[in-house]
């Protein structure tokens, strides 16, 4: 009896010793933890697998993605023809790039916690126990691919690595892993100035004001950057920092929209188009989608206008069915112009542009949302010599201004 | 007739043609009830019914997008499919009263080669090794091993096609007569059994679900 206790005592402190020790090298892997190529803010940095986990049993009860996840998960013929469109495994040859390898990383987590076989027969049937370092390779891997889409256009299952990827970076979303450049200026479009580049209102309003002086200047028009007129025809919103670094293009738009015609008007409320969300969490995609849709509703408009090139048309288009508190046509500013041209509200001299010009297809117009026509009737009336790039259209490599560049930038960010 | 002859030729194709039948109408059932909450197409599709069917039938036919972009396994896996369809081209034929033992010799030998094939690929190829999982190589196993068993029983065994064909229609019309004894080909019957009913819950079942991938998602247009 009295030798029984005495084991059961050892054993008690021996299982102690064992935990401390365990805690110390858990604190170690937590100090030591290095996150790959962009700063992460406040990471979740405790019970991160069954985190992972039950998040993605959350996203497979989800009624949106619930089928089509069973969809996605359970097909593949594990051919590569994706590896082959993928502008990013073209570049590397790197097994994490591949756009297959990337999908089942997600699907052995699925396999192994979320189907019978997969508990049951293990790897034998792609499934896998999650592991601590596996969260770290997907943060890596999900945040390399562009989620441009290409590899989709030529999968004959008709898979969507993209759309894993996505899910997958939600996923990681809920233990706060996103690049720093995504959560600060959602923030800050959330909580802060109420917009990505934190330009608080009157500073907007000096550079419409400064804008409309430089056309001036420039051409000697009077253009105006209408703002707040309550029941115009169209909210034009851009993505802010356009305002700054690509002022030639507002610059561009507001004449187009004036000499076409446009009933068109500015909120100065909510003055932002970017929607980070969409890369990394359906939440805040949400929020931010409302924001813009209270501003259009405010001011009473009929219809959206966004000025860029994919991102933010997408989200508006994508998802105002699902999220929206608020319903409105959307209309990209190319396809706006387009139908100007043809319809000869628009006149452009296109002998003032000699130059040879072409058209990226940027991913998300093109193959996200099927504007593949509209800006190729711009580009051919401004200009005498339109020449297409290869390759185009479908198969078009992301474009700068695509979620690449907003890959380009996180890079750059933290080297 | 033993209980092994008894269970694998009289009991478990019925089994297994239920299971494999029930499994794949419930998944495509649930399939079918995909709600479009998620808009996520890919432009351009084919509008039209015309289109997609044009479309899926070239992709079914000639395999075009593994053609463009692995043609080392293109090369494999389509010969491999033509190889299936020659046997299921076969059989139909031989239960209505044709035997055309040529047919069935290339078909089966498709079906030990062309796995065979493919296996090396994916081993040895490391971009192709990198995504597949043990059970790609089961799948291939699978068909490798009918063929071999097939193509034993005719040049062994020789058993007498009547009684073949006799055994398949009593099976079909549900009178069930005694099956042929030869081991080969109740194990070739076996491992089909088993395929029937592993089928649906194995990723071989792309041959249903890309129908939902292309219709449901990528072709579910949004923008009119
Ligand atoms: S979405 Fe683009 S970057 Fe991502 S895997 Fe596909 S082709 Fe590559
Ligand atoms: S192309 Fe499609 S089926 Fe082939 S490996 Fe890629 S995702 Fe899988």
């Amino acid at each position: 009896m009295q030798q029984t206790t005495e084991r059961k005592e050892k054993n008690i402190e021996n299982n102690k010793n064992n935990q401390r020790k365990e805690q110390v090298k858990n604190a170690t892997v937590v100090q030591k933890r290095q996150y790959p190529f962009f700063a992460i803010e406040n990471p979740v940095e405790e019970n991160r697998v069954s985190v992972f986990v039950k998040t993605l049993g959350a996203v497979l009860k989800d009624e949106k993605y619930k089928l089509l996840l069973d969809l996605y998960l359970n097909t593949c013929a594990s051919c590569n023809s994706c590896a082959d469109q993928c502008h990013l495994y073209q570049t590397t040859h790197e097994q994490k790039d591949l756009p297959a390898y990337r999908s089942n990383q997600l699907r052995s987590v699925y396999k192994r916690y979320y189907t019978t076989s997969g508990k049951l027969l293990g790897r034998l049937v792609g499934a896998r126990d999650l592991q601590e370092s596996d969260i770290d390779a997907m943060i890596e891997s999900f945040y390399r691919c562009t989620m441009c889409r290409r590899c989709a256009v030529e999968c004959p299952m008709g898979v969507d690595n993209a759309l894993l990827t996505r899910i997958g970076r939600c996923v990681l979303g809920e233990l706060n892993l996103a690049p720093k450049n995504f959560t600060i200026s959602t923030s800050q479009q959330l909580e802060g100035i109420g917009n990505t580049s934190a330009i608080p209102k009157g500073a907007f309003i000096d550079t419409l004001d400064f804008l409309q002086d430089e056309i001036k200047d420039m051409t000697g028009y009077n253009v105006e950057f209408p703002r707040d007129k309550a029941g115009a025809e169209y909210l034009f919103i851009a993505p802010v920092s356009d305002y700054i670094v690509e002022a030639d293009t507002l610059m561009g738009t507001a004449m187009a929209l004036q000499f076409a015609g446009a009933d068109w008007t500015i909120g100065t409320e909510y003055y932002d188009a970017i929607n980070y969300g969409l890369f990394y969490s359906d939440k805040i995609t949400s929020d931010i989608l409302n924001k813009l849709l209270a501003e259009a509703q405010r001011l009473k408009v009929k219809k959206i206008l966004i000025g860029e090139c994919g991102h933010a048309t997408k989200v508006v288009k994508l998802f105002m069915d699902l999220f929206g508190k608020h319903k409105f046509e959307v209309q990209n500013v190319m396809e706006y112009t387009a139908k100007a041209v043809e319809q000869g509200r628009l006149k452009i001299n296109p002998t003032v542009n000699k130059d040879i010009v072409t058209y990226h297809d940027p991913c998300n117009l093109g193959r996200g949302l099927g504007v593949f026509e509209a800006p190729r009737t711009i580009v051919r009336a401004a200009a005498k010599h339109f020449v297409e790039m290869f390759p185009n259209r479908e198969r078009t490599t992301a474009a700068a201004a695509g979620e690449a560049g907003l890959r380009c930038r996180t890079c750059m960010s933290s080297e | 007739m033993n209980i092994i002859g008894f269970l694998i030729g009289l009991v478990i194709p019925y089994l297994a043609v239920t299971v494999f039948a029930v499994s794949i109408f419930l998944r495509i059932k649930r399939w079918l009830m995909m709600p479009h909450l998620l808009k996520w197409s890919l432009y351009p599709m084919p509008l039209h019914y015309t289109g997609q069917i044009g479309y899926m039938l070239k992709e079914i036919l000639s395999f075009k997008s593994v053609f463009r972009n692995n043609r080392s396994l293109w090369a494999g896996g389509w010969i491999f499919h033509i190889g299936m369809a020659l046997i299921a081209f076969w059989f139909v034929t031989f239960v209505l009263g044709f035997h055309t033992g040529i047919l069935l010799r290339i078909g089966l030998s498709i079906l030990i080669i062309m796995p065979a094939y493919i296996t090396l690929i994916r081993a040895l190829n490391t971009k192709m090794r990198a995504i597949s999982s043990p059970l790609e190589y089961f799948n291939l196993l699978i068909f490798m091993s009918i063929g071999i068993l097939g193509i034993l029983m005719i040049t062994y065994a020789k058993p007498d096609p009547t009684i073949i064909r006799q055994y398949f229609i009593g099976m079909i019309s549900l009178h069930p007569v005694r099956p042929p004894a030869s081991p080969f080909f109740l194990s070739m019957l076996g491992i089909t059994e088993f395929f029937m009913i592993y089928f649906p819950n194995s990723r071989t079942l792309h041959m249903v679900s890309k129908y939902f991938t292309f219709h449901k998602v990528s072709w579910e247009d949004h923008s009119a």
